[in-house]
């Protein structure tokens, strides 16, 4: 019996092996299915995932203006001095605003302007609505569309209005008519609200910023 | 028997401890689908539930940072409502007074006019007081006032004409007060959103070229008309208690009973007068104003929201207090510091978060003179 043993064994391995290997390991069928499940998975995923993504960052861009305009206020009332808020058109050659900077009155000669920010930039794919009707604060500002070369960025175009010492603007008196619209890079040049954007409201008597989502 | 002969060697049985040893590693060297099937489940079980955290948290920090904003907003708006007051002016002379105690200013007959003695006159005006008394009729969307209000003329430079913005020393008719009411009239024009109703803290600002405090020597329609014409604006949502309280500096007047008991102001006070000496409130501005702004939060005004109608709950904590209700006598301005106790109780016993603000402004124009 003892000697017998390992042959028994040797014989009953390579009878039986190859259908348990079979019977324990994925055949392709269930490897194709699971695959299949898998990218079904995925391909109903990437749309949304895409989706999400873009409404954080025009939800990002949205709080960026609104930060920008806080801050401006801020320096304003805080330093008692007129603070300059541009919006521009970025990068050079671009059609959509993307970028917001903040100018003061230079210490030494307060003739000129000189930036007291760095530039902030929207998310890829966000800008500011350009129309009227989306962003009246953009069209009726104090600066409208200018050229000048802005340091580090090169020439640029931008539109401009002032926070006054104390947290006042220099902007129309309604408080309606005071807002810029953040939308998606296509319906920059819009004219009805898209489905998707964020408002952003300036008061020009007090200064005060708010944020409205549909 | 013939299938033994088959077989020349019997299978033997195999020693229990072979088989296992043999099955054992066999079996588990993969999985089955069921298994797989089983823990992608489970995989996605976990991860929804982290998801689910996940947001909670997000809810949570996003909850707590809106309230940081809240605050932040009344904080800025209560430096830039102190910025506003504080260069107030009444452009205070001296005036022939007659016998009756009338103004030459005001004389019909300027050739007849006795002069008896002189005394302060202004063609501005400064008031404080309730509410209820002052911002009548309602601006449009606003259901209800209440609390403090402060009406006043400044040098703030606003314009309707943009030639003229930013001109120094343009006197504007400003004022703040408290109101209950939709912000519809006050947000872009396509946000379709539904409007909210809250309590806010109300700004006047009407542009230098509408101000007609000149217009009457009496009554207070050079605010009460721009208000009703709606030329106000939304500072502060939120703002349950605005308090002002005019008042000498606190060496000369501890009380603080000097200039008003009942936190009302007005400097066209008494247009005539008999006696020897001037009616404190006429014609001058308080030398100082203590303002006090009591705030809650976006999440409890949500909570207590009752649509269109002041949220009940708000009433019950405000009621009886300051000078919020002059129907019932109000409260004076000795029972301030009790009065501020109890909102803070009554806050806290209603689980809502509050922040308040308070501080003295000194009115660089006021020239007092007792």
């Amino acid at each position: 019996m003892d000697a017998l043993t390992p042959v028994v064994c040797r014989t009953l391995t390579i009878q039986f092996v190859p259908s348990r290997r079979l019977r324990a390991a994925f055949s392709l069928v269930e490897l194709i299915l699971v695959l299949a499940l898998i990218s079904i998975l995925v391909t109903l995923s990437i749309p949304l995932m895409h989706n999400i993504t873009r409404g954080n960052s025009l939800t990002r861009a949205g709080q960026t203006v609104g930060d920008q305009l806080a801050l401006a206020r801020q320096e304003a009332a805080g330093r008692n001095r007129p603070v300059q808020v541009r919006f521009i058109k970025f990068p050079t050659g671009a059609t959509g605003y993307r970028g917001m900077q903040l100018w003061a009155p230079s210490p030494t000669n307060i003739t000129v302007f000189a930036p007291i920010s760095r530039i902030a930039i929207l998310p890829e794919g966000v800008v500011l609505a350009r129309t009227s009707q989306l962003s009246p604060l953009l069209t009726s500002a104090s600066v409208v569309d200018k050229s000048e070369t802005f340091p580090g960025i090169g020439p640029v175009t931008y539109c401009a209005f002032r926070f006054r010492p104390g947290g006042s603007t220099d902007l129309a008196f309604s408080s309606v008519n005071n807002f810029v619209t953040v939308v998606y890079a296509k319906d920059e040049a819009a004219e009805t609200p898209p489905a998707n954007y964020f408002a952003v409201q300036v008061d020009p008597v007090n200064g005060r910023t708010r944020l409205f989502q549909p | 028997m013939h299938r033994v002969s088959a077989f020349p060697h019997p299978a033997p049985a195999r020693p229990p401890s072979i088989r296992r040893g043999l099955r054992r590693p066999q079996a588990s060297k993969a999985f089955t689908l069921v298994e797989v099937l089983t823990a992608v489940t489970l995989l996605l079980v976990i991860m929804a539930v982290t998801a689910t955290v996940m947001d909670q948290t997000t809810r949570a920090w996003r909850q707590t940072n809106s309230k940081i904003e809240a605050f932040q907003n009344a904080r800025a708006v209560f430096d830039v409502m102190t910025a506003r007051l504080a260069p107030t002016t009444l452009n205070t002379y001296l005036d022939y007074y007659d016998a009756a105690g009338n103004p030459f200013r005001l004389a019909t007959s300027p050739a007849s006019f006795t002069a008896a003695r002189y005394g302060r006159y202004s063609d501005l005006h400064f008031i404080c007081g309730a509410a209820q008394t002052l911002v009548n009729p309602l601006p449009p969307n606003y259901s209800r006032v209440s609390s403090g209000a402060v009406f006043f003329v400044a040098p703030t430079g606003l314009a309707a004409d943009a030639d003229r913005r930013g001109t120094g020393g343009l006197l504007n008719a400003s004022g703040f007060f408290l109101a209950f009411g939709s912000d519809r009239g006050h947000r872009p024009y396509y946000i379709t959103t539904p409007e909210t109703y809250r309590w806010r803290l109300m700004e006047l600002s009407v542009p230098t070229e509408s101000l007609t405090v000149f217009g009457t020597s009496t009554g207070n329609a050079w605010f009460q008309t721009p208000v009703s014409e709606g030329k106000v604006r939304p500072v502060a949502d939120n703002v349950i208690a605005l308090v002002v309280w005019p008042r000498l500096s606190p060496a000369d007047d501890p009380a603080g009973t000097a200039l008003s008991t009942d936190y009302t102001y007005n400097s066209r006070t008494a247009a005539t007068w008999s006696g020897s000496v001037q009616p404190v409130q006429a014609h001058q501005l308080p030398p100082t104003l203590q303002v006090t702004m009591v705030v809650i939060d976006e999440s409890a005004a949500r909570r207590l929201a009752t649509g269109s109608t002041p949220p009940p709950q708000i009433d019950a904590i405000t009621a009886g207090l300051f000078n919020a209700n002059p129907a019932s006598g109000g409260n004076l301005v000795q029972h301030y510091e009790e009065d501020l106790r109890t909102l803070e109780q009554r806050l806290t016993d209603s689980r809502i978060a509050y922040r308040i603000f308070s501080s003295t402004i000194s009115l660089k124009e006021a020239k007092w003179t007792p």
